[in-house]
């Protein structure tokens, strides 16, 4: 499992939900969703592995969760796990991450790039100007915004085609067009 | 209450200038602006606006289906990094 400090190598697993609270006395768990592709992953019979951490290792002292039931509510999904049938059940489950193995996670897209695979991306400019590192990643509308550091400052940019021109995953390097002003 | 048609959209006129002049030159540059409140117009589309969140400018750039919003919509306030560390199952898309 890569850790967060190692964001190079392909992570064995993902994050795609958290176990906020209990919700009712049948041994319902609330669940934040974590992932941009949700219905993959609450559906009955789909197999979770508990994690303790955000981005840590499935716990070992925790056995796997398996969806009995699932329900859209507010943002997020109210789940029945296998074998958690009561409220009390339910209550040990709060606040576990919810992790899937890297296979099971829905491939990319071809303009598509994982966060984790961003971070720690080289950018240069179309001439071969090296302008930083990805520091962050923010999730906006209409375009995600990524925060670089580099030697001249920190920028923001917009995840916008035109200016974004090539993301290179093996290479983890980000190709950018920016305008006059976006750099500092 | 809506704005009155009779008025237009509010847009503000530095900014409004600062753009048609880009325009006319055909050039591209980044806009600072504190003017969260001037909706976007066509003439906006393709240009990347600095909008001001109240701490730094946020580079916005504008495209066809943000025109008659607020350039304030597209920067928000407070930036949210996200739950879920950084090995969510969050993707980015170009």
């Amino acid at each position: 499992m890569t850790s967060e400090g190692d964001p190079g190598r392909q992570p064995s697993h993902l994050v795609v939900g958290h176990l906020n609270k209990p919700h009712g006395t049948k041994g319902e768990v609330f669940v934040w969703p974590l992932t941009d592709h949700p219905g993959s992953h609450f559906a009955p019979g789909v197999v979770h592995l508990p994690a303790i951490d955000e981005a840590r290792e499935p716990a070992d002292s925790l056995p796997p969760l398996e969806i009995e039931s699932v329900r859209p509510y507010r943002k997020g999904f109210l789940a029945k796990f296998a074998g958690v049938d009561d409220r009390d059940g339910a209550e040990r489950l709060r606040g576990l991450y919810l992790l899937r193995p890297f296979d099971a996670i829905d491939p990319l897209a071809d303009d598509e790039i994982f966060y984790h695979q961003l971070l720690g991306a080289d950018v240069t400019t179309v001439d071969g100007v090296a302008v930083g590192e990805v520091t962050e990643v923010y999730s906006l509308k209409p375009a995600d915004l990524l925060q670089v550091a580099g030697p001249n400052g920190e920028a923001l940019i917009p995840m916008a085609p035109e200016i974004v021109v090539e993301i290179d995953r093996e290479r983890r390097r980000v190709v950018v067009d920016p305008p006059e002003g976006l750099l500092p | 209450m809506p704005r009155s048609l009779k008025k237009g959209p509010f847009i503000e006129e530095k900014l409004l200038r600062k753009v048609e002049a880009m325009n006319s030159m055909n050039t591209r540059s980044v806009i600072r602006t504190w003017s969260r409140a001037s909706t976007i117009s066509p003439e906006f589309v393709g240009h990347t606006i600095g909008v001001h969140n109240g701490n730094k400018f946020i580079p916005v750039y504008v495209t066809e289906n943000m025109v008659g919003h607020k350039l304030g919509e597209f920067a928000p306030t407070r930036l949210f990094r996200g739950h879920g560390g950084k090995l969510a199952d969050k993707r980015s898309r170009r």
